[in-house]
């Protein structure tokens, strides 16, 4: 499938013109993950292939013209506001479906190494390409990276301030609350995550100087539970409960209805796992931000 | 009559079945000791915590149980099958029941209703039920006739069909495929204490009524005929024991999945161990499928503290060269 997918692609991109890849006119050098492509000045036709390409694209004002929808979900993420005619989808992160992409004629394709290093000379065919490294704690790296390559850096840098006064104003309340201990928790189909400093939610927590319980401060990105004989693992005095798509299984909801729940200390918040998980970007963030704002609120304290 | 040497075996099988109990309970990850294991289970808990105590009646009671009921209900389900078709080979699989309960599964994963484990045991209870009502239906349909033989190999070409039905639904659908991977490999993990209740009620009634039904099982091992002109109704038994053997297998695979082994293995085990009498080998398959599968869950369960093999490779893959060898060793002391 992905072979004749591949072929299929070099075959169009041979026949239609060879120089698909290239931006007509000047461009300017970005360098990246997996080296250094020439972008046009003012990029209109942008793909991106994750969703924390496509939040960063719309937080920097730029409607892209293709995005992928995540494993599982089959829509974009509810919390952003697309333009429906314009953002064709490219099927899942996993496999972007690259005919439709090169219909798309795009002028810049952005993405991940992690996610999608192995089709890059695929992608550069096609479009100058940007990929950050990885996706997830280095979601302000990749936004600066990203700026840069849509000509956008200054935008880039007022998102991130806001977010830095709006992360002070929550840790002041928070101080006053006694500095409960926030646990982040994702429940999946078949095991539970628990969210550690090195992913998305993890960074922006310890960015706005959020203590983690002990059984989630030590360093990657996530810790996977399979049997609720560790359930005592997912206490904080704050559990942030979020569910990828509930709808087709969701391990929490087998340990809630067990007696294993009732060991719980903290206080459980049910959180929507579309900007808490699977945004990663400035746009989740701030939606993250005011959600915390009010659980904090609502939290009676020690 | 009964003779004394076999009468060893039996009470060696008990005994470790009553042993079984206390080592699966004790063992894995959370150390407790036989005295504390002794207060908990007589209700005075003072020096457990209460994560010990959940550990005990939450996950490791109700899989014991699973392990025992299941492994009981394919072993006895297996041994009524052989007889009934006089066929060495045969396994409760073959009537379309472990494809049947996989493809109810499958349906209830692309239906609006959640996946709950009261759920998944009556879908897939209702698959295996009415895979062999079709097996029936398509026998009687195409022979006229209602033959144990017949019986085997629409069960076994139907099979072929529903299996194709959930491999085509999973391959379309990975998330359905996470869902029930453990239960296509045969699996106790996914055991859920509110599943107990119900497989319990329907294995002891099938273990009971497979007891009713072994003498006039007999008479049907002598020949329809025979049968017959000791006023039997053959048909009658044939449609009887097919029940007992639905309801034993579809309850038992409803909960943990196909377990293959111990459908078609465990009788000849018993034969060659317990005795060829018909009430023995009946009687020997129940508590052999009952002791083999808790020991491959506890093997297991031990072997990999994260709960993904499932007993029932282990019982394959040690199984199958221990039965060669204990055949082996049969024939050469001939």
């Amino acid at each position: 499938m992905v072979r004749a997918t591949i072929l299929v692609v070099l075959l169009l991109a041979a026949i239609e013109s060879p120089m698909v890849g290239a931006a007509p006119g000047p461009c300017r050098p970005v360098s990246h993950a997996l080296g250094s492509s020439c972008v046009p000045p003012e990029p209109k036709r942008v793909a991106v292939l994750d969703t924390g390409e496509l939040d960063i694209a719309l937080a920097l004002g730029v409607m892209p013209v293709a995005a992928t929808t995540p494993y599982q979900v089959g829509q974009f993420p509810a919390y952003l506001t697309l333009d429906e005619h314009r953002v064709k989808s490219l099927g899942v992160v996993q496999e972007p479906d690259l005919e439709r992409l090169m219909r798309l004629k795009p002028d810049l394709i952005l993405g991940s190494r992690l996610r999608h290093g192995r089709l890059y000379p695929l992608l550069s065919a096609i479009a100058p390409t940007v990929l950050s490294e990885t996706v997830g704690a280095t979601w302000a790296g990749n936004l600066r990276l990203f700026a840069q390559a849509l000509g956008r850096d200054a935008e880039a840098e007022t998102l991130l301030s806001r977010i830095d006064r709006r992360c002070r104003r929550i840790r002041h309340q928070y101080e006053a609350k006694g500095r409960p201990t926030l646990s982040v928790v994702r429940s999946m189909q078949t095991h539970i995550r628990l969210y550690l400093p090195d992913s998305f939610i993890g960074d922006l927590l310890q960015r706005c100087g959020l203590q983690r319980p002990d059984s989630q401060s030590g360093n990657g990105f996530a810790r996977r539970l399979r049997s609720p004989r560790q359930i005592d693992l997912l206490d904080g005095d704050i559990v942030l409960l979020s569910e990828y798509a509930p709808e087709k299984g969701s391990l929490v909801r087998r340990w809630q209805r067990s007696l294993f729940w009732s060991r719980l200390k903290g206080r459980v918040y049910e959180v929507d796992d579309g900007y808490w998980m699977l945004g990663i970007g400035p746009l989740a963030a701030e939606r993250v931000l005011t959600d915390l704002e009010q659980i904090i609120h609502d939290y009676p304290g020690p | 009559m009964i003779i004394p040497a076999l009468d060893r075996r039996f009470s060696w099988l008990l005994l470790a079945l009553l042993l079984v109990v206390p080592a699966t309970l004790l063992s894995g990850e959370v150390d407790y000791s036989a005295m504390e294991l002794w207060r908990l289970m007589s209700g005075s808990e003072a020096a457990v915590t209460a994560i010990d105590r959940l550990v005990l009646t939450e996950l490791r009671l109700p899989r014991l149980l699973a392990a025992l009921l299941v492994g009981a209900a394919l072993g006895c389900a297996g041994c009524l099958l052989q007889r009934l078709t006089a066929n060495p080979l045969a396994s409760p699989g073959l009537l379309g029941l472990n494809q049947g309960a996989a493809l109810g599964l499958v349906c209830l994963l692309l239906s609006p209703w959640p996946f709950t484990p009261v759920n998944s045991f009556i879908a897939a209870l209702s698959g295996a039920s009415l895979a062999m009502a079709l097996v029936f239906g398509v026998v009687r349909l195409a022979t006229g006739a209602l033959a144990a033989e017949s019986l085997l190999l629409f069960g076994a070409l139907l099979s072929t069909l529903f299996g194709a039905l959930t491999t085509i639904a999973l391959i379309l659908d990975q998330h359905a495929l996470d869902a029930i991977r453990f239960w296509l490999a045969g699996s106790l993990s996914l055991v859920e204490p509110d599943q107990i209740r119900p497989l319990a009620a329907l294995v002891l009634t099938g273990l009971l009524l497979a007891g009713l039904l072994s003498r006039p099982l007999q008479l049907l091992e002598t020949g329809s005929d025979t049968a017959r002109g000791l006023g039997a109704n053959p048909r009658l038994i044939l449609l009887g024991v097919s029940a007992v053997i639905l309801l034993l297998t579809a309850a038992a695979v409803a909960v943990s999945g196909p377990i293959l082994f111990v459908g078609l293995v465990v009788p000849h085990l018993a034969r060659l161990w317990i005795g060829e009498q018909s009430s023995r080998q009946l009687a020997g398959s129940v508590l052999l499928g009952a002791l083999l599968l808790a020991l491959a869950d506890l093997f297991v369960f031990n072997l990999d503290s994260d709960d993904r093999l499932p007993p029932g490779v282990a019982l394959a893959v040690l199984g199958v060269p221990w039965f060669i060898w204990l055949v082996r060793r049969r024939y050469l002391s001939r």
